[in-house]
């Protein structure tokens, strides 16, 4: 028998959820006042009425729903789902009102887009968008590559019970700290000083290329937060192509690499446990899967003979690749590229880096490092007990920051949330063969979305249908997610209708 | 003894992933050169 929601239910739910909302409004600041520094008035105004009507939306809900209980696993679940449709829903308020997008759906798509760090834009002339909705644009992408909710966490939320079980339905599952607010904070401290980092090391090379010093160092924050949060929106319309700079590419690598780092690992690292590095299962499988993916690409590049040279392979197949594997989605090359240069195995190499995706606990999306190893250490180990006597005794073990035993329960989830994301890659695939694009360009594409990659082909344009977009913003929100609230949302709308 | 691990570790930690990025870049590449001279 399935229970109907309570009004408590619903009453906890609004309430944290307002309160979620209202940490929004306030992140909108940071665009409004940078807008106001720049003297952009008419995008001021834009961010002021966004502010407004997120504001009054999240006052509303907290009065209405008042309430000092706790929330249990179901409710924490469900502000966390919501929270991430109602973020794109108000955080598409200022790009919409600046219209650079065609419709509100197109900057639905592209908020959620930011939000999930997918990358993938529906934009029109971004190259002369006002630079407070660029920053806004790669604003949502540091806000949701660390977890909207993270961010309550981190500043707004006292509750600790109920703080793990949001933590934990976005997609979080690994405790950094005994305290999971303490956690959310450490996940900020890590993401603010690769921030400073990133930005003076993009900044530079932008200054030595020969940008004006505060335009370089915009776009060196900018495409820093695109790059650490693996997201790949960029301030040009050309995304990385526009640099046109080998350094600044290296630098964007080594960015998407420290982004598509697990946070625990981070934390270990950075507290004295280097050798981490070379033990952890996570880091052992992302050197092999990138390598065995780009094997896979650069030789279907090679049979094109689209690109001759080292250094040409490595600026147009290695950086794809990577930007792939990481979830980023920046591109040296133009979309319909993919099409015209790459052969059909290139294109597979990198739609099976973009399916794996980086380490769990970071900014990526897609099936990820850990569960990949754990499967192959679990075949492994299938493979020994057949071959072994039958006496003998397999123990599999793993390294992931402290010896662990392998156990089914870790297998069978991991294989669960795997299949789970074949499963939505396959169907966006389908969805995009019912609207007429050939089988391996809607592959690719769904991959892209549902991996929250940003990587596309050509497909996603404002021309492509309405259902088509709706798809993909499914796709980006139950991928960065990991389905569990997804689902548990789903399960509580059928209680609300089923329910006795 | 604060220093070392309020500013020391961090910076050897970061130091560390940089250096596993370049790695991974590294293999990247002299996968590029390989196929690049072959036939």
């Amino acid at each position: 028998m399935i229970l109907k929601p309570t009004l408590e239910d619903v009453k906890n739910i609004g309430y944290y959820l307002g309160k979620i909302i209202i940490g929004l409004a306030l992140t909108m600041l940071v665009p409004a006042l940078f807008a106001l520094a720049c003297a952009e008035f008419n995008p001021a105004i834009d961010f002021i009425i966004a502010i407004e009507i997120t504001l009054l939306f999240g006052f509303l809900l907290t009065q209405l729903c008042f309430t000092e209980g706790d929330l249990n696993w179901m409710q924490g679940m469900i502000v966390v789902s919501l929270s991430w449709i109602v973020a794109m829903l108000l955080g598409a308020i200022p790009l919409y009102l600046s219209g650079h997008w065609k419709s509100y759906l197109d900057a639905c798509f592209d908020a959620m887009s930011g939000f999930a760090t997918t990358g993938l834009a529906l934009v029109q002339d971004l190259d002369h968008l006002s630079l407070s909705h660029n920053l806004w644009r790669h604003l949502t992408m540091f806000i949701g590559g660390q977890g909207i909710v993270i961010v309550m966490l981190a500043f707004f939320v006292k509750s600790r019970s109920g703080a793990f079980k949001m933590y934990v339905g976005e997609a979080r599952d690994e405790r950094i700290m005994p305290n999971v607010v303490h956690t959310s904070r450490f996940i900020w401290t890590v993401s603010i000083v690769f921030l400073a980092l990133g930005t003076l090391a993009l900044g530079l090379v932008g200054v030595l290329n020969g940008m004006k010093p505060g335009n370089a160092f915009f776009h060196g924050a900018c495409v820093f937060m695109a790059a650490f949060d693996t997201g790949g929106f960029a301030p040009q319309s050309q995304n990385i192509l526009y640099y046109h700079s080998l350094p600044f590419e290296i630098i964007t690598i080594v960015i998407m690499v420290l982004g598509a780092i697990n946070f625990k690992l981070h934390y270990h690292l950075w507290i004295g446990n280097r050798k981490e590095i070379l033990k952890n299962i996570e880091t052992k499988t992302l050197f092999i899967t990138v390598m065995l993916t780009f094997l896979i690409t650069a030789v279907g590049l090679k049979q094109l003979g689209s690109y001759p040279g080292a250094l040409i392979l490595f600026r147009k197949g290695f950086y794809q690749l990577i930007s792939g594997h990481t979830g980023t989605g920046f591109q040296t090359i133009y979309a319909l590229q993919f099409g015209q240069d790459w052969s059909h195995l290139a294109l597979v190499g990198v739609i099976c880096a973009m399916a794996l995706g980086g380490g769990v606990c970071s900014t990526t999306g897609a099936i990820k490092m850990l569960r990949i190893g754990i499967i192959y250490k679990a075949m492994q180990e299938d493979i020994k007990r057949i071959i072994l006597p039958p006496r003998a005794i397999v123990v599999k073990k793993f390294h992931h920051i402290k010896e662990l035993f392998l156990e089914d329960k870790q297998v069978r989830a991991a294989l669960l949330i795997t299949l789970a994301y074949l499963l939505l890659y396959g169907a966006g695939a389908i969805a995009g063969m019912l609207f007429g694009y050939p089988f391996l360009d809607a592959l690719f594409e769904s991959t892209s979305a549902a991996a929250n990659v940003g990587l596309s082909c050509g497909i996603t344009n404002i021309s492509m249908p309405s259902a088509l977009k709706v798809t993909y913003i499914l796709q980006m929100w139950s991928g960065r997610l990991e389905f569990m609230s997804v689902l548990t949302l789903v399960g509580f709308f059928v209680a609300v209708i089923k329910g006795k | 003894m604060k220093i070392k691990s309020l500013v020391l570790r961090p910076v050897l930690g970061i130091g560390v992933e940089i250096l596993y990025a370049l790695a991974i870049m590294l293999a990247g590449f002299i996968i590029c050169l390989a196929l690049s001279i072959s036939r």
